[in-house]
């Protein structure tokens, strides 16, 4: 599978990544040799086989509704500014821009 | 030309479970801000999530009271979107194996019963919360939100009105709060709605496009943005324009709705089943032990209330809209068997005293056998209505059956023929320019002069004997 430079341009949009044409042009070939092995995966009969979506079979794996231990220390607190009342902060996002 | 609207609607219910869908974290509402995340709920790489089985649990019963075809086999799957309010870069919900599909909830509209179609049910987890800061720059993220295990249920278009919209949402509203699965807070954002709406002539020669409107948190806003939106639209069609397929948001300040984003690509949210969590095989018997826990639906006690007991819509759409406030209705009249009588007092100086007293009605100190006492005082005579509303009063916060409270502060109604006749003749004697008016033909003196031996009497006097008393004097004197 040959891919263009526009599917190119699009997954560097949705990943947020400014390429350059010479990068364009380095990633459509390096990317198609990738698919190219997709390919040859198709080639395998898989008519009436269901599709494996996880590597476990288990099945109902539940938690029940109850605390286990509680969240006094809870781990993302390094991650917390104080300075900000215990937000997140990132950059300005505002509706205007929303994608 | 003239337009039908078609209306589908996708409602989003948090679920009252009191850990999140995939970790042990905290779901109340209102706590400090990321207080209860965790790494799961953070999306830190290597978390495994687990699900919860209330969460499971509560969503098959929700699906059950809306007639659903409950799935045997359940999955979830990741839906990519690349926001700060998700910490994983993906919302993990059911695409392709949801828990169940084709219900239905019936409601009443001004043109008789309506069947509205419910097309699915799944579950999935809620996002975080941002807070924009324009003048700072930035967006603030609080993730106690992010994993609350959410219903979404999705209509078909078979909604035609504002008002269509409000019945079907208040009535989903009351069945999940009837399975006590959700407090459906729409001012917490327990419950939440987005609008889907597009315009057909009459004649169903042209069908416009649909568009999606978003950030509607309140009943006021969905009737306002779908009378805005069927205006917009509406415009465009008769100018022969045709309408973008589109995301607009509800912009409650300026009353209209605004363009969000095109969807002229198609929604691309590259859906795949999510390996990390195992698939969920209902059986027979699971939907069995669910549905033996269904209570009776808010339908079919409004009926009862109506037929049953001959309240009005108002009256019994006012008891239905607080499940405790039915259940104690309905536990009072086992007691005390007038209906009307009883919601008078419920909805009326109880609900008062609730919202004075800021607490709810599981945690009052009446119980239907003491409101049963008060009422038979007043159909006895011993006690006027009046006085019985204080009585209810001093009831409802001290807790004592209403015969203590009566006689500990002498309450009860003076009927003695001789008490009252004095009453009369001190009120007449210190009156006597009314007396004279009333000779004169002003009736109307009369409750003033009754008013008065009240007072005297405070409150306490049978109002009946007191005017027999009264008027027969009144006229004596008058010969």
């Amino acid at each position: 599978m040959k891919l263009s430079k526009r599917d190119i341009e699009k997954i560097a949009y949705i990943s947020r990544l400014d390429l350059s044409d010479k990068e364009i042009d380095h990633y459509r070939q390096w990317l198609s040799q990738a698919f190219e092995y997709f390919s040859i995966i198709k080639e395998v009969e898989t008519e009436d086989i269901e599709p494996m979506t996880r590597a476990t079979e288990k099945t109902n794996v539940f938690r029940t509704d109850e605390q286990v231990k509680t969240n006094k220390d809870i781990e993302g607190k390094p991650l917390l500014n104080t300075q900000h009342d215990g937000y997140f902060i990132v950059p300005g996002i505002f509706e205007d821009d929303k994608q | 030309m003239e337009f039908k609207k078609a209306i589908g609607l996708e409602v989003h219910i948090e679920l009252s479970t009191s850990r999140k869908l995939f970790c042990n974290c905290n779901t109340r509402f209102g706590a400090r801000p990321n207080s209860q995340s965790c790494n799961i709920c953070l999306g830190r790489p290597g978390a495994m999530p687990i699900l919860s089985r209330k969460a499971v649990d509560y969503a098959i019963l929700a699906g059950l009271a809306l007639n659903l075809h409950i799935s045997d086999y359940m999955s979830f799957d990741r839906k990519a979107y690349y926001y700060p309010d998700l910490p994983k870069a993906y919302q993990i919900t059911q695409y392709y194996q949801p828990i169940g599909v084709d219900g239905y909830i019936d409601i009443e509209t001004n043109k008789g019963p309506k069947r509205v179609r419910i097309k699915r049910l799944h579950l999935e987890e809620d996002a975080g919360k941002l807070i924009h800061q324009p003048e700072k720059q930035i967006t603030k993220v609080d993730y106690n939100r992010a994993g609350i295990p959410l219903i979404e249920v999705v209509t078909e278009p078979d909604l035609n009105t504002a008002e269509e919209c409000q019945t079907f949402l208040e009535q989903l509203r009351l069945i999940a709060l009837y399975l006590g699965i959700s407090d459906c807070k729409m001012e917490e954002g327990s419950l939440r709605c987005d609008v889907n709406i597009s315009l057909n002539s009459k004649d169903s020669k042209l069908h416009g496009t649909r568009v999606e409107i978003k950030n509607l948190n309140s009943f006021k806003a969905i009737q306002k943005a779908i009378e805005y939106e069927f205006e917009r639209q509406r415009e465009i069609l008769v100018k022969g324009s045709t309408i973008v397929a589109e995301t607009r948001r509800w912009n409650d300040k300026l009353k209209k709705t605004e363009s969000m984003k095109k969807r002229d690509r198609g929604d691309d949210y590259r859906y795949m089943p999510d390996p990390e969590l195992p698939t969920i095989r209902i059986g027979d018997k699971r939907i069995k032990h669910i549905s033996l826990k269904m209570p009776e639906l808010p339908a079919t006690i409004y009926k009862r209330f109506r037929q049953n007991y001959c309240l009005s819509e108002k009256d019994a759409r006012l008891l239905l809209s607080i499940p405790d406030l039915a259940r104690l209705f309905e536990a009072c009249l086992l007691e005390y068997n007038k209906p009307q009588v009883l919601c008078n007092w419920l909805t009326g100086d109880l609900l008062r005293l609730i919202k004075e007293s800021n607490t709810d009605i599981k945690s009052i100190k009446l119980s239907p056998m003491m409101i049963k006492d008060l009422l038979i005082m007043i159909d006895n005579g011993l006690i006027s209505t009046t006085i019985a509303r204080k009585v209810f009063i001093d009831m409802f916060y001290s807790g004592h059956k209403p015969q203590l409270i009566v006689e500990r502060k002498k309450l009860a109604q003076v009927t003695d023929q001789k008490t009252l006749e004095a009453v009369t003749d001190l009120v007449l004697k210190q009156n006597k320019s009314s007396v004279s008016d009333y000779k004169a033909g002003k009736k109307k003196v009369l409750s003033y002069l009754m008013g008065q031996a009240m007072e005297k009497t405070e409150g306490k006097a049978n109002p009946v004997i007191l005017k027999e008393i009264l008027t027969s004097r009144l006229d004596q004197s008058k010969s």
